[in-house]
């Protein structure tokens, strides 16, 4: 399966968007597509599900060609094997929430020649993902999050060969999304299906994907690993200048309900309330917002804030128009991304910071991103 | 909610009864004058416009005709509607109206023809033809000539043989499309809608001889609005008269 | 009722029936087209469909009865193939009421149609359905209400037709005489009470089946998400 590679090589005009890409993305594992609404993103989606046809290219996965513009060749949607899930959470309106299932079960036996031990029936994913007292409800009665869901259910037991998902847990909150954001996870464990996962969110991006893919009207800018293509372009979603950093660090102790969770980040340390979902040495992601930052020019003592981490400044860059300035900060003793920090003009300058300045970045609040 | 919905309903009401003030009000001014109305069989129609014709130019009086089936102008003039003369195509209905006007008084007698708009001769024969699929009439329970026709039929002891060829239209005129677009290769018509195509158009006709069907009279009477109107009875008494009898036979009809 | 009116009535009903399952079969692929397609021609094909709504019925005969004559391309054509003459017969009846009565099947449709967005037929092709399979297990379905509705108001809308059967039909008993065409008769032989009672039972009989409509709707509400 890992031999497999999603080769897209289009060009669609789509109203005034003008998308190109050409990309080789491995079949293996969760590939975000991330960029801000309008970039794209779920036209691209489409273009591999196959719903819509692209002006001029090609798209192969695997051995399988299944568009290809010059030879004249079009798979429809229904002979890809693709799993979609549409950004609103839609399903087969007529049939209650366990037929909408039976439904998806019915074709994966088509497409499918063996059913795998691992898939599981309509039953169990319901109950794994608590929907099981919705069985007999009909679509219009759900929220939008159940209905987000239940599509998750679905596609997943279409057996698809590669599952595609339209920011997916849009309308859920942050609990439920946590939630099905680990299922994502287990599945990739139990049964894994290569994911390519659209989303304008950096925490969603950070906690579950392999590799992404940043979009911006219609070009793709980046490729790559997610923790610094995040780091250069994450951040720019809603603004113009970035404005926080993802770390990574590993659990070193686990503290309790009560008690902070301790996570290495290269040799410093970061305390964090408690997260159940963790054991001491997962390695995990680190988001904290430029905004969360705090600069001392020495070791603080008398504040709340607990967590101060060692650096240098590394650079010191006024925001055009505001009365902010960005700062970069290279952390001791890691070798990974700069650390991002938002001050005002006027505490650069009482500050006196300078470029090569030792100081400690204080943080407030951090996201724990897997 | 409310007081918006009631000024709405308000200002649609004052809409709706000026609109129909408006359009009932009598506009003198507007609709030219006619001195008489009438209400004439639509079978007669040809023969109308030359008496018509006639009349307005002999005493200058303008007439308002409405051609129509003499079966909703019988329910109409029942109802009271504004006519003065009514030319029935039968006899029926004018004697139902005699509380309403005058005696009815025959002023055209029907002739019944079999026609066929194509060249070739036709005869009683014809009817009988192998290659003939579509007989057409008009429907003897509501005209009276659908009523001839089935005579004439009966009399030449064919009834079994074309029953199935019949084809009935609501009335004569109907009959007569019938024919004319083609769809019934014979027709049972009136001699007058022969005679009012262009000599060209006539094809080929047979009139069986008159005493093989009941007589097809056409009566009209004076209703009782227009006898007050000089105009209706001054046109009551020119149907009756040398010049409109002229007109009438002219056009295929026999005179009483 | 007299055995020539229930003669009638029972042709009327096959006539509507006859009418209903053509238009079924017809209409439904144009409805699906006209609610999925978005190319230039649709308001001009839209617009064809409705005209039968605004022509007056005599106007549709007339026209009917000259394309139809055993001269014509379409009627000497079906005068080869069936030996018998389209118009005065039982299918020129059909193929008239067809035209006729073709907007009464194919708006409702469309709108059940338009309701499903197109979402849930893609849902159904990413889960493996071809697109017949989608239509037949989905789209169908989905727009159950709409497809009753369609077929309930054609038929009743064909068995209330007057004016082109009587251009078309003739009037031949057991063949064209249709029951509003019994009416008529009885309205115009001035047979008033006879009248009163056919007209008085095909009154009631087509307001149950518009009631039945409209309670049915109501009570099941097209909702697609």
């Amino acid at each position: 399966m890992s031999d497999k590679m999603l080769d897209i090589h289009l060009e669609k005009r789509i109203g005034a968007l003008n998308l190109r890409l050409s990309e080789a993305w491995p079949s293996a594992g969760v590939t975000a597509l991330f960029g801000p609404s309008g970039s794209g993103k779920t036209s691209v989606l489409r273009l591999i599900a196959g719903f819509v046809k692209p002006d001029r290219g090609r798209i192969t996965f695997g051995e399988d060609v299944w568009c290809d513009t010059e030879r004249g060749i079009f798979r429809p949607p229904h002979k890809r094997s693709t799993g979609f899930v549409h950004q609103g959470g839609h399903l087969l309106p007529h049939l209650s929430v366990e037929n909408n299932l039976h439904f998806a079960e019915r074709y994966a036996h088509k497409t499918n020649t063996t059913r795998p031990d691992n898939t599981p029936t309509p039953r169990e994913i319901l109950d794994e993902l608590h929907l099981s007292a919705l069985a007999h409800r009909k679509p219009e009665s759900l929220s939008g999050g159940e209905r987000q869901r239940v599509a998750l259910a679905q596609a997943v037991l279409a057996q698809p060969k590669l599952l595609l998902l339209d920011e997916p847990f849009s309308a859920l909150d942050m609990g439920r999304k946590a939630e099905l954001l680990s299922y994502l996870d287990r599945l990739q464990h139990i049964s894994p299906v290569p994911i390519i996962y659209v989303s304008h969110d950096v925490a969603e991006v950070s906690r579950i994907a392999n590799r992404v893919a940043v979009i911006k009207a219609g070009r793709i800018v980046e490729t790559g690993e997610t923790v610094s293509v995040l780091n250069r372009h994450g951040f720019h979603v809603s603004g113009p200048q970035r404005s926080g950093t993802l770390l990574e660090g590993t659990v070193s102790e686990l503290g309790g309900t009560t008690e902070l969770m301790a996570i290495n980040i290269g040799p410093q340390r970061l305390k964090l309330p408690f997260d159940a979902s963790f054991d001491v040495g997962d390695s995990l992601r680190v988001i904290i917002q430029a905004n969360d930052v705090v600069i001392a020019t020495q070791a603080p003592i008398g504040l709340s804030v607990q967590n101060a981490l060692e650096g240098k400044i590394l650079a010191i860059e006024d925001v055009d128009g505001t009365a902010m300035a960005h700062i970069m900060i290279g952390l001791n003793g890691t070798a990974g991304s700069p650390l991002a920090a938002r001050i005002t003009r006027a505490a650069v300058a009482s500050l006196s910071l300078a470029p090569g300045q030792d100081i400690y970045a204080l943080i407030k609040t951090a996201v724990l991103a897997r | 909610m409310t007081v918006f919905r009631c000024s709405l309903v308000r200002t649609f009401a004052v809409l709706a009864l000026l609109l129909t003030v408006g359009c009932s009000a009598p506009n003198a001014e507007k609709v030219p004058t006619y001195a008489a109305t009438l209400a004439v069989a639509s079978n007669f129609r040809p023969a109308m416009e030359h008496l018509k014709a006639e009349f307005e130019q002999e005493t200058g009086y303008t007439l308002s005709v409405s051609y129509g089936a003499t079966g909703q102008f019988f329910a109409q003039i029942q109802s009271g509607a504004p006519f003065d003369v009514f030319l029935a195509a039968d006899t029926l209905r004018p004697s139902l109206l005699q509380g309403i006007g005058t005696t009815p008084r025959t002023y055209a007698i029907g002739q019944l023809a079999l026609w066929s708009p194509v060249k070739e001769p036709v005869s009683s024969n014809t009817l009988n033809a192998p290659d003939i699929r579509h007989i057409a009439m008009a429907n003897p329970d509501l005209a009276p000539y659908g009523t001839a026709a089935l005579d004439v039929i009966n009399h030449l002891g064919i009834r079994d043989d074309v029953t199935n060829k019949l084809v009935r239209g609501e009335n004569v005129g109907q009959a007569f499309v019938f024919a004319q677009t083609g769809n019934a290769d014979l027709g049972f018509v009136a001699l007058s809608q022969i005679l009012a195509l262009p000599e060209n158009e006539r094809g080929a006709y047979w009139l069986p001889s008159s005493i093989d069907y009941a007589p097809i009279r056409q009566d009209a009477l004076l209703l009782d609005r227009g006898r007050e109107n000089a105009a209706a009875t001054s046109f009551f008494d020119f149907l009756y008269g040398e010049r409109a009898r002229e007109i009438i036979a002219n056009s295929g009809y026999k005179l009483p | 009722m007299s055995p020539p009116d229930a003669a009638a009535l029972l042709l009327t009903l096959k006539l509507a029936c006859a009418a209903t399952l053509i238009l079924l079969v017809i209409g439904t692929p144009l409805a699906w087209w006209l609610a999925q397609t978005r190319r230039r021609g649709k308001p001009v094909v839209e617009a064809i469909v409705a005209l039968p709504l605004v022509l007056p019925p005599t106007v549709l005969g007339f026209y009917l009865l000259i394309a139809l004559n055993p001269q014509s391309p379409i009627g000497s054509s079906w005068l080869r193939m069936t030996g018998d003459t389209l118009t005065f017969s039982f299918s020129g009846l059909v193929l008239a009421s067809v035209l006729y009565s073709l907007p009464f099947m194919v708006q409702p449709l469309q709108s059940a149609f338009e309701t499903i967005t197109r979402k849930p037929m893609e849902v159904a092709a990413s889960l493996g359905a071809s697109p017949w399979g989608a239509f037949f297990k989905v789209a169908v379905p989905a727009s159950a209400r709409g497809f009753l509705t369609a077929i309930i108001l054609t038929f009743a809308h064909t068995l209330g037709e007057f004016g082109i059967v009587l251009m078309v039909g003739g009037n031949i008993p057991n063949r064209t005489r249709v029951i509003s065409i019994a009416v008529y008769e009885r309205v115009e032989t001035l047979q008033y009470a006879e009248a009163h009672a056919l007209s008085l039972f095909l009154l009631v009989l087509s307001f149950s089946v518009l009631l039945f409509v409209y309670i049915f709707n109501r009570r099941f509400p097209i909702h697609v998400g």
